[in-house]
């Protein structure tokens, strides 16, 4: 059976290390793929310092984000191993199983407290500008009702406005 | 303990109004009394927090609750206040006890009166309606002018400069923001009316790095607050901060978690001080002043005057007329909704507040009836991106949802007249913050529910011009005693209110109240503004005062 359907034990202890550049760059591999599935933006380095932000900001808000990370970082790489990469990512997005409640496997602790919450940042940091079908010229919500940044916007209106 | 000035509260009105004083007197004596403790704001963790989890950082530690009235009591619960009447305000979520006070977790919407809403006793009774209790205040829109427009630069409020739904001497600080695309559905729909419906942008308060007088940058989170997408908010709480830290003002301090529990007096006219109590220590204290400020709110602020110096003031102070407390009004907040059967532009909110108001509505000829006004709202998204890439659906499955159909809403605020039997007094109990509980009488008007029916049926023709469907209301009508005025309200006689047109007590010679207490009347729009732009009119009375 594969380690990332078993019951999360002990989590926090078995997991409480530092988080290396190695497992740094294999969350944002996760981030660009969320970029890819979704097709929330063609450039996502453009993200990558808000993102360093937000992981570090995770682990210093609650220490315990340092094991999510870790057991994030295990579970992916089993997922590759077995499935091979872009299955791995497909079953990480699309399986229900994965946003069980509560998330008391590996795999639905990685889902919900890792990739879900990339989700969530990679819309607010404008992932949402592109969300839609392109095709559709009046149809694409530019906005989301997440961060827009800045404060008052004098030269660019982030959300689609009214013509004039 | 002495100081020149002793500030009761620590809101925005007791902010704009210090910020004047020591701009002007930077050595002057100021102590502020704060029933409420501090929280961490302007945090960016936490600011991410709420974005991911779309929790109020605070819900965990139960420090929203710390800031707030609980429920009313019932069978099942202890709760907080007592309600009578019937028309229950809600007093949870209204208020916050903290330091920097309820712009700590408010919209934004920053309106001004409009000059009509100075005389609505006059427009009553030209109206051939009699007034009850109704007042005009005892100025007009001209006085106010230039300090709305001081209040406006003060609280950083983004707005239409062109806008002639009232009369202006300048810019506002920031310009509009655009109407959303979503917005010109209610535009168009506005404009099938036989008159048009007129619109304009909805004054909103974005205090960030743009803001000349700004040296603590954006708000980014305050902690009770939805947050806005722009992580910028006025929140008295940073201004408040600036002061504190300027080494320019080495005489101000702000107490928090200190009680004030009764203004004391020399004389029936002449105030000494503030007996408090500090509740860090449980000790009860004492702190003298030449000037009396009470900015407690609405609620607050009257309950302190009925409890102080009985012994000179048989129902507390200013109070021979029995007015203290009564008067009290708020605002209904109405919520109004339809389906469009479908939505190619795929709209949805796309802000985290309004950009539409319409107060055509809030004008002369609604006067003698209510008048209200109608907001496009910053409701939430039919559907919710993030949740569906969560639950794992593709993007063609999610583009498809939203074109589907979609809600619209209409939500405003309507005007109500004071009615002498609507007030709040002082519970002999207390709550857990140590402070009396209140007791609430509210009676709405008889033909309030009348005047409901005719707001519905505009929404519902608003709609039928967006070929909407299904109208409906979305939510019952809110009191929101966050609104909540006219408590003390301002006016030449003692017969007919509590605080002259300098917003002194009557009767007294160094008491004064700084709060939406003093609204002779209350308008159809939020008073945060007009409660500013009252604040600095008392600074600038008062630095007159301190010259003579």
């Amino acid at each position: 059976m594969s380690k990332y359907n078993l019951e999360a034990r002990y989590f926090v202890l078995e997991n409480l290390r530092k988080l290396d550049d190695t497992l740094l760059d294999t969350l944002w591999q996760l981030f660009v793929r969320i970029c890819k599935f979704w097709q929330t933006t063609e450039t996502p380095e453009a993200m990558k310092s808000d993102f360093l932000i937000f992981i570090s900001n995770r682990i210093e808000m609650d220490i315990r984000y340092l094991a999510e990370y870790v057991n994030y970082g295990d579970v992916i790489q089993e997922l590759t191993d077995e499935l091979g990469e872009e299955a791995a990512f497909q079953k990480l997005f699309t399986d229900a199983a994965a946003n069980i409640t509560p998330a008391f496997t590996n795999l639905a602790r990685a889902k919900q407290l890792v990739v879900n919450e990339l989700i969530a940042l990679n819309l607010s940091l404008g992932g949402f500008k592109t969300f839609g079908n392109p095709a559709i010229a009046q149809g694409v919500p530019i906005n989301y009702p997440g961060y827009i940044g800045g404060m008052n916007r004098r030269d660019h209106t982030p959300y689609r406005k009214k013509a004039d | 303990m002495q100081t020149e000035i002793v500030v009761i509260g620590s809101g925005v009105a007791a902010t704009a109004l210090i910020t004047k004083i020591l701009a002007e007197r930077p050595n002057t004596s100021i102590t502020v009394l704060e029933a409420g403790g501090k929280i961490k704001l302007r945090d960016w963790a936490l600011f991410q927090n709420y974005l991911i989890t779309n929790k109020l950082p605070f819900d965990n530690q139960n420090i929203y609750d710390s800031c707030h009235d609980l429920s009313y009591p019932d069978r099942d619960k202890p709760g907080e206040n007592k309600f009578e009447g019937d028309t229950e305000i809600p007093m949870v979520g209204a208020r916050a006890f903290l330091y920097g006070g309820s712009t700590v977790h408010w919209g934004g919407w920053s309106f001004r009166l409009k000059p009509e809403d100075f005389q609505l006793r006059t427009s009553l009774k030209n109206k051939g309606i009699a007034p009850g209790d109704v007042i005009d205040w005892p100025f007009g829109y001209e006085e106010m002018e230039p300090y709305y427009h001081e209040a406006e630069h003060f609280i950083g409020v983004s707005g239409d400069s062109e806008d002639t739904t009232t009369p202006r001497s300048g810019k506002y600080p920031f310009p509009a923001f655009p109407f959303t695309l979503e917005d010109g559905l209610f535009i168009d729909a506005f404009k099938k009316f036989t008159e048009p419906v007129s619109y304009s942008h909805l004054p909103i308060a974005r205090y960030g790095d743009t803001h000349a007088n700004n040296s603590h940058g954006p708000c980014h989170t305050t902690g009770l607050c939805k947050y806005c997408p722009f992580g910028a908010r006025f929140a008295a709480a940073n201004n408040l901060d600036d002061l504190v830290q300027s080494a320019r003002y080495p005489h101000l301090q702000i107490l928090t978690n200190a009680i004030a529990d009764e203004i004391l007096m020399d004389s029936k006219t002449h105030a000494t001080g503030v007996k408090y109590l500090n509740q860090k220590n449980g000790a009860w204290e004492t702190i003298h002043a030449n000037i009396i400020i009470n900015a407690a709110g609405a609620i607050e602020g009257a309950k302190l005057l009925q409890r102080s110096a009985l012994d000179r003031w048989k129902n507390g102070i200013g109070n021979d007329y029995d007015l203290v407390g009564r008067f009290l009004i708020t605002h209904p907040y109405f919520f109004y909704k339809a389906v469009l059967p479908a939505n190619p532009q795929m709209l949805q909110p796309e802000m985290g507040f309004p950009t539409l108001v319409s107060r055509y509505y809030d004008s002369p000829a609604e006067q003698h009836k209510g008048k209200f006004i109608l907001v496009n709202p910053p409701s939430s998204p039919k559907v919710n991106l993030a949740r569906s890439m969560s639950n794992g659906k593709t993007r063609d499955e999610i583009i498809k949802s939203i074109q589907t159909n979609t809600t619209v809403q209409l939500q405003g605020l309507i005007e109500v007249f004071s009615d002498r039997r609507n007030r709040v007094v002082n519970s002999e109990k207390k709550n857990r913050f140590g402070m009396r509980e209140t007791k609430i009488d509210f009676y709405k008007s008889g033909d309030f529910d009348n005047r409901m029916k005719e707001v519905e049926a505009i929404t519902k023709t608003i709609f039928g011009h967006m070929n909407a469907v299904d109208p409906g209301i979305e939510n019952a009508i809110s009191w929101r005693a966050d609104h909540a005025a006219c408590t003390t309200r301002m006016s030449n006689s003692p017969e007919e209110g509590v605080v002259n047109p300098d917003l002194k007590v009557h009767g007294t010679s160094n008491i004064y109240m700084c709060s939406n207490a003093v609204f002779s009347s209350l308008g159809a729009v939020n008073p945060t503004l007009t409660l500013t732009a009252l604040s600095l009119r008392l600074g600038s009375h008062l630095l007159n005062q301190l010259k003579a």
